[in-house]
């Protein structure tokens, strides 16, 4: 299997099928990322369609020694901030009114379903730091090291935003109280 | 919690579509990267072959003149040479058509 190097050396000179390659390895997880920071499906495909245009606009500043995956990944995170405080500006009421989660729910599964919007809930409660820490650490898999690369924070503070983040979800998982919830709002 | 997190976050489809629409909205920037890496390829190598074959062309175009000049130059000196055997076959002929006139005569 070729280098993410290589294939951002042929994306550079316009190969089509090298970018698509780098699109197909890097899709799923920049789309995670940026569903964790926007919240929407919708939103995150959009923020996620411009980290990967804006990666091969700016793919010579990108250092073929160093791993690919998380030069992408902070470009990913902008993206998707950017778009928050975009449609924030624009709709400043948007989400009060929208649903936390859009994408597709198993309406037999009841109980996931449940779970699902509890994380939702809990990961929009965050501040958008410790959702792309907390998913580029505990989902994508990458260190404090990387995770503070490419937020451009120091470790320690990476550390302490997963964390919380953490904390925070599993809270919200294991003692969700819809009403109690809604009573702190 | 992180198997949770990520079947939350992951995406229902296989990214088929999702790159399809990367690639069709970054077509005009893949073009103009192609477009300029062949420029850029194009470009050296000519100059390198300018830099480069430059002496070589001249070289081999002045050997060539040389090669077809040589010939042309050496041809005169041939017929140069002819012409003393040639004056001297005359001479040898006449001096024998002599001989064969003063013994036919004194005969």
């Amino acid at each position: 299997m070729e280098g993410d190097a290589a294939l951002a050396v042929r994306a550079a000179a316009g190969d089509r099928n090298a970018f698509g390659a780098l699109i197909e390895r890097y899709q799923a997880a920049v789309r995670r990322l940026t569903r964790a920071v926007t919240g929407d499906t919708h939103d995150a495909d959009d923020a996620a369609q411009d980290a990967f245009l804006s990666a091969l606009d700016r793919i010579e500043t990108y250092d073929s020694a160093r791993p690919f995956g998380p030069w992408l990944m902070r470009i990913a995170t902008n993206a998707a901030i950017d778009l928050v405080r975009r449609r924030a500006v624009r709709r400043a009421d948007a989400l009060d009114e929208r649903s936390p989660v859009r994408g597709p729910t198993p309406a037999t599964d009841a109980e996931a379903g449940e779970i699902r919007e509890r994380l939702a809930v809990a990961l929009r409660a965050l501040p958008e730091r410790q959702r792309v820490a907390v998913t580029l650490f505990d989902v994508e898999g990458y260190s404090h090291a990387e995770i503070a690369a490419v937020l451009e924070i120091p470790e320690g503070t990476v550390r302490s935003d997963v964390f919380h983040a953490r904390r925070a979800l599993r809270v919200a998982l294991e003692a969700f109280d819809p009403g109690r919830q809604l009573e702190e709002r | 919690m992180n198997d949770l997190l990520k079947r939350h976050l992951s995406p229902q489809d296989d990214g088929g579509a999702f790159a399809d629409a990367v690639l069709l909205r970054a077509a005009g920037a893949l073009h103009r990267r192609r477009t300029a890496a062949e420029r850029r390829t194009v470009g050296p190598a000519w100059a390198t072959l300018a830099a480069w074959a430059r002496p070589w062309i001249i070289a081999a175009i002045v050997g060539l003149g040389v090669a077809i000049a040589l010939p042309a130059l050496q041809r005169p000196a041939p017929e140069a040479a002819a012409e003393p055997s040639l004056t001297a076959d005359l001479v040898g002929a006449s001096t024998g058509t002599s001989y064969v006139l003063a013994e036919t005569l004194g005969n």
